[in-house]
């Protein structure tokens, strides 16, 4: 379509658009919301989502027009304060959404209050405002913080995946993991999930280690094809493989019988070889 | 004989990359018959995939054939070559500048090219979007990459340099456009998609591209996917929440509203967001495509570009107003209507400022770092420059006739203001 045919076409949409646009909105952020006559409806949004006697769905909707605002950078200075008060006080809301946001929103932003409250519930269960998965992701927001200990902990007990799932996440740029992630992705009986988390963390700490692990799963037949998956998509990307290890992996890599393989593995072949083709 | 043709935006490899905006070349003879004889050759699409079109003169109105008459000596003739509206590539070398003999119709030259375009990432073939993906967890490298610079660029401290003021659109593009350098420094085909939020996006919001959350909104990939090397502040993974369905649209203004704000006029279109009034574009729909996840890195603007997903969102924040542009031919920066033209405000934000962090600037009320250093060249274009300006984000297709910034979007045509010859 050439340009004139095309600015026709479009005009004619944007001469719909106009036709049919609703008579203009206030121009306030929060004009759904009940407050929107308020003086500031912002800050009548802030208290709205503070407020625990109103219906969950107008918390909700003060709730992301308070978030919107925020992109407003400067423009919002004036409500951070009041913001993340509330934010603090519905932490411990009885509503389960509406909390899990509100400790999300503090934890992303390495609230103590938020990490207090997420600590408190990991010690005593009965306090927990979150589930064990969940109040991990949100402590790792804080590297300084307390979750390296506690992931330790969580992946020598009983708890479930998505919680050994987060604690390795935690523990990724931890050193001291060296060999717990080299553990963990050397055995077979671990799940799939923590095993390719493993080698992400392992790739991190200690790349010479990883890459001689990785090689080994990569080319055994018998092994978990996610893992082998994982393992190569991480090996992929490793800066610093030596051109001659790079050349010998690949090699082996090209001889490997991948028939009746997954998908996901033999495309992650293919991408690995392709790198390292000559052009 | 044969021909041998010159493209300006030819990169060191020798690869020709094109966008809408034409480009000079020149044609000439190799082995030719001698002085004082010309031989007619006609230039011409040969590809599959990308198509271009040619003209003598810098136009929007060029043609898939052109017929030339080249000196017998090897003197250089020039023409202009740009992609062809809406027939971009998938790929380098799926578009094809073909010399012919008029005459005889004997092949003289071919040259592999691309028509390297921006486009909606829902309809990306899976071998675009893998490149892409393998470029951007290059960058990120596990952590390591120069995408540290992106994530510090625009952080809590950093905001009133890209936020809240008249420049948010200018700084934007600029942002977008030194990240997708460096991923066409890793792969030179690739280019940032846009996620066009007026329509739903499961290609998108897939295990295969920038994945689903959990239960926990721990955003999963599939096996091998290089997000899940994603790390950001020595945290592997990226936190989203599920605010709408993939088969949904998450319901924001339309594009058709957000262009019709203002009816053409910069004031009204990108007014700055002052809470509790909207705003312009930064406002709604930018501020509500962020919020339409419910929660995760996106939903604040401290922590979006932990998430990846941030750059299609802006990207299509930048497509909007370069759509918004094109509609109202508002690209030269001494039109009122084009951009703020008033008392000076913060700088960082005035037309002729130039912008942090490419500028290096760390005095108050700049930050106190200004990580990343200056704008990286392009192999294409010599703009902006390593310390661009607000100017220098307006006129990114060169229509006023200085150069081009070196990108286009798919939905977004090249059009010279009236006349349509330059």
């Amino acid at each position: 379509m050439n340009v004139d045919d095309y600015r026709k076409a479009f005009t004619a949409e944007m001469e719909k658009q106009r036709q049919t646009a609703a008579p203009s909105a206030p121009a306030a952020l929060a004009a759904q919301d009940k407050a929107a006559d308020a003086p500031d409806p912002l800050a009548a949004a802030i208290a709205t989502f503070r407020d625990s006697s109103q219906p969950a769905g107008a918390r909700q909707t003060a709730l992301r027009n308070v978030q919107t605002a925020t992109f407003a950078g400067p423009g919002f200075d004036r409500y951070r304060s009041s913001f993340r008060d509330a934010l603090r006080a519905v932490a411990e809301d009885k509503n389960e959404e509406l909390r899990t946001q509100a400790l999300e929103m503090l934890a992303i932003d390495k609230d103590e209050v938020a990490q207090q409250l997420l600590l408190r519930g990991l010690q005593n269960p009965g306090q927990a405002l979150v589930s064990t998965a969940k109040a991990v992701q949100l402590l790792a927001h804080d590297d300084h913080g307390a979750a390296v200990p506690i992931a330790q902990r969580i992946l020598k007990g009983d708890y479930d995946l998505d919680a050994k799932e987060e604690a390795l996440r935690a523990l990724a740029s931890d050193p001291g993991s060296t060999g717990l992630f080299a553990d963990i992705l050397a055995d077979r009986s671990q799940p799939q999930q923590l095993r390719s988390l493993s080698a992400s963390g392992l790739r991190a700490v200690d790349p010479q280690r990883f890459t001689q692990l990785a090689q080994r799963i990569i080319a055994d037949d018998r092994e978990n094809d996610e893992v082998r998956t994982n393992a190569l998509g991480a090996l992929d990307h490793l800066q610093g493989l030596s051109t001659k290890l790079n050349s010998d992996f690949a090699d082996k890599l090209s001889k490997l019988d991948l028939t009746g393989k997954s998908d996901d593995l033999r495309a992650a072949a293919t991408r690995f070889l392709q790198a390292r083709t000559p052009k | 004989m044969n021909v041998a043709i010159s493209i300006a935006s030819t990169d060191s490899d020798g690869r020709v990359f094109l966008t809408w905006t034409p480009v000079e070349g020149t044609a000439r003879l190799i082995d030719g018959p001698g002085a004082g004889q010309t031989v007619k050759v006609q230039l011409q699409n040969a590809g599959t995939v990308g198509k271009i079109v040619f003209d003598v003169v810098r136009s929007d109105k060029g043609t898939p054939t052109l017929q030339l008459d080249l000196p017998g000596d090897g003197s250089p003739i020039r023409f202009w070559v740009a992609g062809e509206f809406q027939q971009p590539s998938q790929n380098f070398g799926d578009a094809v500048l073909q010399v012919v003999d008029a005459t005889s119709s004997a092949t003289l030259s071919s040259t592999p090219l691309m028509v390297r375009i921006r486009k909606n990432a829902n309809s990306l073939t899976d071998a675009e979007r893998d490149r892409f993906l393998n470029a951007f967890g290059n960058l990120n490298g596990q952590g390591t990459g120069r995408f540290t610079d992106f994530r510090n660029m625009h952080t809590g401290p950093t905001l009133g340099e890209s936020h809240n003021n008249w420049g948010f659109l200018p700084w934007h593009r600029c942002y977008l456009l030194d990240l997708e350098r460096q991923l066409q420094g890793i792969d030179p085909t690739v280019t940032l998609p846009y996620w066009q939020w007026d329509n739903p996006a499961p290609q998108i919001l897939a295990l295969a591209f920038m994945g689903l959350p959990n239960s926990i909104n721990r955003v999963q990939f599939t096996p091998g996917h290089p997000f899940n090397q994603w790390k950001t502040e020595g945290q592997l993974g990226i936190v989203r929440g599920t605010g709408f369905p993939p088969t949904q649209a998450p319901g924001l203004k339309s594009e058709a509203a957000t262009l019709a704000l203002g009816n053409g006029v910069f004031t009204i279109f990108g007014l700055p967001f002052q809470p509790p009034q909207q705003g312009g574009i930064e406002g709604l729909p930018h501020g509500t495509a962020h919020t339409s996840y419910g929660s995760g890195y996106i939903i604040n603007p401290a922590s979006a570009p932990r998430d990846p997903m941030f750059f299609l969102l802006h990207d299509n924040v930048d497509r909007l107003w370069a759509k918004w542009q094109w509609y109202y031919k508002r690209t030269k920066d001494t039109d009122p209507n084009a951009f703020y033209n008033g008392a000076p405000v913060r700088v960082g934000h005035n037309l002729g400022d130039t912008m942090w962090p490419w500028n290096n600037a760390k005095i108050p009320p700049r930050p106190n770092t200004a990580p990343g250093g200056p704008m990286p060249s392009s192999a294409i274009t010599t703009a902006p420059g390593p310390t661009p300006t607000v100017r220098s984000m307006l006129d990114y297709q060169g229509v006023n006739g200085g150069a081009h910034l070196g990108f286009d979007y798919d939905d977004v045509p090249f059009e010279l203001p009236a006349p349509a010859v330059a």
